[in-house]
């Protein structure tokens, strides 16, 4: 029982620099494609690239969540949960090698 | 005015979809090819990048509360994204009417169960937590929810299937995952909702990657759409916490029958 508050604090760390992950990516790739829809009127190939990069930011950032898990899973030697992150990593990558 | 359109549809799914624990794809992928002409592909491609919009503004404010249980997410994140993986390859060899009849028969089923609810009375009991479980401060019921997780293989099995179906459709699923985790794992409505969310953004990007390599994904329309859903989801999100359970409940029951029968009659249609 000793152990608990330190398992919670790690827990909430990590609660936190997911969440910080979570909202800097869907922030900055908010930005990339409102500041595209905005420019492409005028500088079309610069708004439509704009776009693109917010979009595949957006699509990026669970990617990065899953990364930032397994650290952190890692860190706390929870190994059952690092392995699973792991697993999901794994499985991702075989979806972006399929896409390519 | 067609952005202005786009990007209130993906308002109104982002607020759904943040009330309800889905990501919204359901209502946004037939509205933009029914409403806005979007050639479906394209509109599917839209639709999952909303999802990962809504799940992760959703989630951002869901895991800094404790209610997104992210070791439960990552262990059902094996089946989801497996799941998603096997529905992009299977979608090729099977016809699209015969899927939507599909989803619309589980949709119905599923909806009639969780309008009647769970046997036990409420969940809001005090169960030590367990590997799996977790805790939160529930505000509309002034009370700390604790809850251990029930029956894995049963979550594991419907995020295999809720994948599958993200994979298939250009849905994040969460329709078929939030009762599921509720009526069979035990998990409490909301925690519910918001761990479903946390997964959404993983098992649609898996599929995401495939439609982005194609040239699927069209950026004016995804841009206008996901800007839209963003606005959305930060409302629902806001009015998530002063629901019920039971009324988030029902008007999500409501919601998915409603869907059925749309899902069946598109599929006669598409048949005949």
């Amino acid at each position: 029982m000793a152990e608990a508050p330190l398992m919670v604090s790690g827990e909430t760390r990590l609660r936190a620099s997911i969440q910080h992950l979570l909202l800097g990516g869907v922030l900055a790739s908010a930005l990339l494609m409102a500041a595209g829809l905005l420019v492409s009127p005028w500088a079309r190939p610069l708004g439509m690239a704009s776009m693109r990069a917010g979009i595949l930011l957006l699509i990026l950032t669970p990617v990065l969540r899953v990364v930032r898990l397994a650290a952190g899973y890692g860190r706390a030697r929870d190994w059952p949960f690092f392995w699973a992150s792991l697993g999901v990593l794994g499985l991702l990558a075989a979806g972006i090698a399929l896409s390519l | 005015m067609t952005l202005l359109g786009l990007a209130a549809a993906g308002a109104a799914a982002g607020t759904l979809g943040a009330i309800l624990g889905i990501g919204g794809g359901v209502f946004l992928v037939p509205v933009l090819a029914l409403f806005f002409q979007v050639p479906m592909l394209q509109a599917v491609a839209a639709g999952l990048v909303a999802v990962i919009a809504t799940s992760s503004a959703v989630a951002s404010v869901n895991v800094e509360k404790g209610l997104a249980n992210m070791r439960l997410g990552i262990v059902l994140e094996l089946a989801t994204v497996l799941g998603a993986l096997l529905g992009a390859l299977i979608a090729g060899w099977l016809a699209p009417a015969a899927l939507m009849g599909l989803f619309g028969i589980v949709q119905a089923v599923v909806g009639l169960m969780l309008w009647r609810g769970p046997a036990e009375a409420k969940d809001a009991a005090r169960l030590a937590p367990g590997a799996l479980g977790a805790s939160y401060y529930d505000p509309a019921a002034k009370a700390e929810v604790s809850y251990r997780v029930r029956r894995l293989w049963a979550g594991l099995a419907v995020s295999l299937a809720a994948g599958g179906l993200s994979g298939l459709l250009g849905i994040g699923g969460g329709a078929l995952k939030v009762p599921a985790l509720h009526l069979f794992c035990g998990v409490p409505m909301k925690a519910a909702a918001a761990t479903s969310n946390f997964m959404i953004g993983v098992t649609a990007a898996a599929s995401a990657f495939l439609y982005f390599g194609r040239g699927d994904v069209e950026p004016v329309t995804t841009s206008a759409v996901v800007l839209g859903v963003l606005a959305g989801s930060a409302a629902g999100t806001r009015l998530n916490r002063s629901l019920k359970d039971q009324s988030v409940r029902r008007a999500f029951a409501a919601l998915m029958l409603a869907l059925s029968v749309q899902m069946l009659r598109r599929a006669f249609q598409n048949h005949g």
